[in-house]
């Protein structure tokens, strides 16, 4: 049999239409419980992160991790706690070209780690009562997040740099944030479930100290200190399991 | 008078908290979108090094009455890369030597021309010599000395520059009693003192010129002392507990705090951030004296977990020279005690 759209769509249409012709929406179903969610996932830096250009950070595409605990409160809303853990690499080539040491070495990325609360909005789909439930969520989350540069030494011949040896340690950052994920659980005998969400951290701007050791041909030591800013905006696919607690 | 409850639970319990959470987006959302610095990305610290720059250049006439002998020392900085050195002496001849001495048959007016080049750039010099163009010139006898390594610790070596003219005979007394007829000679003080030191210039006509400087070599040092120590460590062991251990040769001679720091270097300053001692006492400045600072992570087990260790040789302090070469002296001892600050990479 040739296969056509129309029988694709048909053959959907009957492999559902069981299913949702059972389903149920509960907007009730999480009433005073919660779960712990592990997810992680690609993420990919925002504009000004991810930049080549004069001002950018040169961040390449990296990982996010979270760990979520939420309380259902009533007819799907909840609130909960968030940990997460945000890594992109360093673009080396590109700074390797801006800066043309002799020898170098990165050590690390940009990493950040985030700790914060989440306001969250359910809507329970019952397809096959207490076996599978299709949740579709969305949760606005912020709190405070750390950020740090990569660990950068870089060495000049004495001809090429007048500074021989230029050390960049990050300091210690701490910054607001403020975020959302959307998706869909899919849950299993109100017991556990699949997370597939989109997540983001919204555009803001902020100020990313670090400090410079630079050593000149004579040996003479300069420490500086400096700072990165930049909106510190980012996208990510969050994929995991959660666990319910309470029910 | 009956309080009235709201029939929904969730409005009745949870209406302050989820106001309470809404306020704090809110704020949140303003407070990380407030305009801030403009966007600035990274500060590369790209410069060029300089290209050389003649400070300057001394003539110095060796003889009283023609012919001229005359010595040409320049002082160059910026000395990068392959330096070359081109000398015109205005009678038509030249050197490529850096500090050459050159003959003038004939008293006269020359200019003379010193050109200094690297990779980077080149710079020129011209000038002429006072009393060249003269029959006969005084004779005027001069020094200047220097402590070798910048140690002026008995016994000290001291380094003897000639800075006489009009003078080829040269004599020396140090003043314990030692002698020399090198021009500039290097000659050491075994023991600490004043001692006058007396130079004899004399040229071929036999006409002569006497000078006379004292010279304080002091006692060695008793005690040195850790003005501050700074340590650079990878990123990887930021927020965990770290100290250096100092020991002097096997001694035990005291620690630094326990420190946590999310950022490097790691300072440390002296008294406040040392435990039991700040200082090597008793230091002899003997060859096989060692100075050993360990650098260790409290991990909260039983023993700590050693980083690595800095190695410093009585040779290292006098010569104010340490591992990684950053390093500063804060005083130069007259009162028997040595103030280091040090750098450590790791």
């Amino acid at each position: 049999m040739k296969l056509t759209p129309l029988f694709l769509t048909a053959s959907l249409v009957l492999f559902f239409a069981p299913a949702v012709m059972m389903a149920q929406v509960n907007p009730r179903y999480w009433d005073g419980t919660g779960y712990l969610s592990i997810t992680g996932g690609p993420a990919s830096p925002g504009r000004d992160l991810s930049s080549t250009t004069g001002n950018g950070l040169m961040a390449n595409n990296g990982l996010l991790a979270d760990i979520d605990y939420n309380h259902m409160i009533a007819y799907g809303i909840g609130v909960g706690v968030n940990l997460g853990l945000d890594y992109f690499g360093m673009n080396e080539d590109i700074f390797l070209e801006r800066t043309a040491p002799s020898t170098y070495n990165f050590t690390g990325g940009y990493l950040s780690g985030r700790l914060g609360l989440n306001l969250l909005m359910n809507l329970p789909v019952e397809i096959l009562r207490d076996k599978f439930v299709l949740n579709f969520f969305g949760e606005l989350n912020g709190g405070l997040r750390s950020f740090t540069i990569p660990d950068v030494d870089l060495n000049y011949d004495e001809l090429q740099n007048k500074y021989t040896e230029v050390t960049y340690r990050s300091r210690s950052n701490v910054l607001g944030y403020a975020g959302y994920s959307a998706g869909v659980q899919f849950l299993f005998s109100n017991c556990w479930g699949i997370n597939l969400s989109y997540s983001a951290l919204m555009k803001s701007q902020h100020r990313i100290d670090y400090s410079v050791r630079a050593v000149d041909v004579a040996g003479v030591v300069t420490e500086d200190e400096d700072f990165l800013s930049a909106r510190l905006d980012r996208t990510g696919i969050q994929i995991g399991f959660l666990f319910i607690i309470g029910r | 008078m009956k309080k009235y409850y709201p029939r929904n639970p969730f409005v009745r319990v949870h209406k302050p908290v989820a106001g309470a959470i809404l306020l704090g987006f809110c704020m949140l959302l303003l407070l990380t979108h407030c305009k801030k610095e403009p966007i600035r990305g990274w500060e590369y610290w790209l410069e060029s090094p300089a290209a050389p720059e003649i400070v300057k250049v001394t003539p110095v006439l060796k003889n009283c009455e023609p012919p001229y002998p005359v010595s040409f020392t320049q002082e160059t900085n910026n000395l990068l890369g392959n330096i070359r050195y081109r000398w015109s002496f205005g009678d038509g001849t030249s050197s490529n030597d850096q500090n050459p001495v050159h003959i003038y048959q004939t008293e006269g007016l020359y200019t003379i021309t010193l050109i200094v080049s690297n990779e980077i750039g080149a710079d020129t010099l011209a000038f002429t010599v006072p009393g060249l163009d003269q029959s006969s010139v005084a004779v005027n006898s001069k020094f200047s000395y220097s402590h070798f390594n910048n140690n002026n610790f008995a016994p000290a070596k001291v380094h003897f520059s000639n800075e006489s003219s009009g003078a080829n005979q040269f004599y020396w007394h140090f003043g314990d009693g030692g002698e020399s007829s090198n021009e500039s000679p290097e000659h050491v003080f075994d023991s600490p003192g004043t001692y006058t030191v007396n130079l004899k210039g004399e040229c071929t006509s036999g006409e002569s010129d006497e000078y006379v400087q004292q010279i304080f070599i002091s006692p060695a040092p008793q005690r040195v002392f850790i003005d501050s120590l700074n340590l650079m460590l990878p990123s990887g062991y930021s927020a965990s507990g770290i100290y250096v251990e100092m020991y002097h040769n096997t001694t035990y001679v005291g620690r630094t705090l326990i420190v946590s720091s999310g950022s490097f270097p790691l300072k440390f300053r002296r008294p406040e951030d040392f435990v039991y001692g700040t200082f090597f006492d008793f230091v002899q400045f003997t060859a096989n004296e060692t100075f050993r600072f360990v650098v260790l992570r409290d991990d909260g087990s039983q023993y700590p977990e050693f980083l690595d260790e800095f190695m410093l040789s009585t040779v290292d302090i006098k010569n104010n020279h340490y591992p990684n070469a950053y390093y500063s002296l804060q005083t130069v001892p007259v009162v028997h005690d040595l103030f280091i600050d040090l750098y450590f990479s790791y």
